[in-house]
């Protein structure tokens, strides 16, 4: 015998409450998926966010620094007032303005750079204090705040 | 009424979300991949150009003070010359190293002239390095020594020339003028040489005081006979002798031709006569006996102007001149 037929038999006066229970259970079905449906909904959107956001980022990060192009176009080893100085031209060659945050000079580095923003098209020359030696060739490397490198020997 | 199938639909409500929610993502990623792509072969592309660009400087002369190179397009692609830089390596002057900027487009093939500028310290014999810059960040360089270009001379060639025909001479007892290469000796008299000289240069030169044509014979005597103003005579009283860039008087200046060196500029006539170089003015003889003269004409000159002019010598051997007594040198 079915449990709903058995308990209108034997607790006539509990009959009426199979309605209030199928009520209570649509809406507490109801709440819960929309609960836990908010709950996921919510988790996706701000998850799938982040995700797309850094995505952006990534692609974004990477796509520029494909546009950023720099070349050494010359070094000049030279002495000023018993002072030995190199002037380090860079070009920007590329389809974005770049920032250069560094220069090296055979590994001894030269951060203080001004300007260092460089146009689309524009030429920089650096000035750096160096005590070069004549006839050795020294390797100059120009670094980008996007993470590209120019790289180049040049002799004294 | 069936309300079963409620939560159905709202978890199905929900379910469409999610699945519009990771579509969104889905395209997104793929937009920015496609971006990133595209700027992925455009920076190929531009790498590939940058490799197909090839310069070659063809020709790289000095004239008037102006440095001109021949640049010519041996690539594939079309290339913009933006900049030139041109290093005196000869000099330690602080502006030896200087940039010049150009606006120069070559399409394949193609070749420009003249692509130079004032060299301000430009002298002979100096070695100069030029690098061509181009929009793509390339770099062109070649070497050029000065006195390669303009100062190849041979033993009796030089850059001033001579002109033979014109070598005479004239004395204070005769002062017609005879042909150099027979000199007729008369004791006393004061001699007085002309020769035209004209400049293969590519700028004009003055002539200095030190310049004297000297007649050095089989045994070893020499007799100098310094350069004198044009205006001289040889006749000696009065004495016609004229010192050399004595004012009024000014330094001879034997004008170039710079369009075409190998003719040269116009021919200038020089007398050379004075014991001494200016301000001496007193006439030489050509010895007391018959003799055969190899003959120099040594030539002192200012090359270039100003603070910059340098001083060259040049001699122009020949042969020769005898000197008789009898007039005949049959």
């Amino acid at each position: 015998m079915p449990w709903a037929e058995l308990t209108r038999r034997k607790l006539p006066h509990l009959t009426h409450t199979l309605a209030v229970s199928t009520v209570v259970a649509t809406v507490l079905m109801t709440t819960l998926t929309i609960t836990l449906g908010s709950i996921v909904v919510f988790w996706a959107s701000s998850t799938f966010g982040l995700y797309q956001g850094n995505a952006g980022i990534f692609f974004n990060n990477r796509a520029d620094a494909l546009r950023e192009s720099l070349a050494i176009e010359d070094v000049w080893f030279y002495t000023q007032s018993s002072t030995n100085y190199v002037n380090v031209t860079v070009r920007n060659i590329g389809r974005a303005e770049l920032k250069l945050v560094a220069l090296y000079l055979n590994n001894t580095a030269f951060t203080s750079l001004s300007p260092s923003q460089i146009n689309v098209g524009g030429v920089a020359t650096y000035k750096v204090q160096y005590a070069w030696v004549a006839g050795k060739a020294y390797i100059i490397i120009a670094a980008t705040a996007r993470g590209n490198q120019v790289r180049q020997v040049w002799g004294t | 009424m069936n309300r079963k199938g409620v939560s159905s639909v709202v978890g199905a409500a929900f379910f469409v979300v999610l699945f519009v929610l990771g579509f969104n993502l889905i395209v997104y990623e793929l937009a920015q991949y496609d971006l990133y792509t595209h700027e992925l072969l455009t920076r190929n592309q531009f790498e590939r150009d940058r490799l197909s660009e090839i310069l070659t400087i063809v020709d790289f002369k000095t004239a008037q003070n102006k440095m001109n190179l021949t640049v010519a397009n041996t690539g594939g692609i079309p290339v913009r010359i933006v900049r030139l830089w041109v290093t005196n390596q000869s000099s330690t002057a602080p502006d030896r190293h200087q940039k010049f900027n150009l606006n120069y487009l070559l399409d394949p093939g193609n070749t420009t002239r003249n692509i130079g500028y004032d060299l301000g310290t430009f002298l002979a014999s100096q070695t100069f390095s030029a690098r061509i810059i181009t929009e793509r960040g390339n770099s062109f360089a070649t070497f050029y020594t000065t006195a390669f270009a303009s100062a190849v001379t041979a033993l009796g060639f030089g850059w001033i020339t001579m002109d033979w025909n014109s070598y005479q001479y004239a004395r204070s007892s005769d002062l017609s003028k005879h042909p150099g290469w027979c000199v007729t000796r008369q004791t006393g008299d004061w001699y007085m040489f002309y020769v035209n000289v004209n400049n293969h240069w590519d700028r004009d030169v003055r002539l200095l005081k030190w310049s004297h044509f000297k007649l050095v014979s089989t045994n070893g005597a020499t007799i100098s006979f310094y350069i004198v103003d044009p205006s001289s005579t040889p006749t000696k009283n009065p004495n016609g002798l004229v010192a050399y860039n004595i004012p009024p008087n000014l330094k001879t200046t034997i004008p170039a031709n710079p369009t075409d060196q190998a003719t040269g500029g116009a021919f200038v006539g020089l007398s050379f006569a004075s014991t001494a170089a200016s301000p001496g003015n007193t006439g030489q003889d050509v010895g007391s006996s018959d003799s055969s003269f190899a003959a120099f004409l040594v030539i002192f000159y200012e090359w270039g102007t100003g603070g910059t002019a340098n001083t060259l010598a040049q001699t122009i051997p020949f042969e020769a001149s005898e000197v008789t007594g009898s007039g005949s040198c049959a």
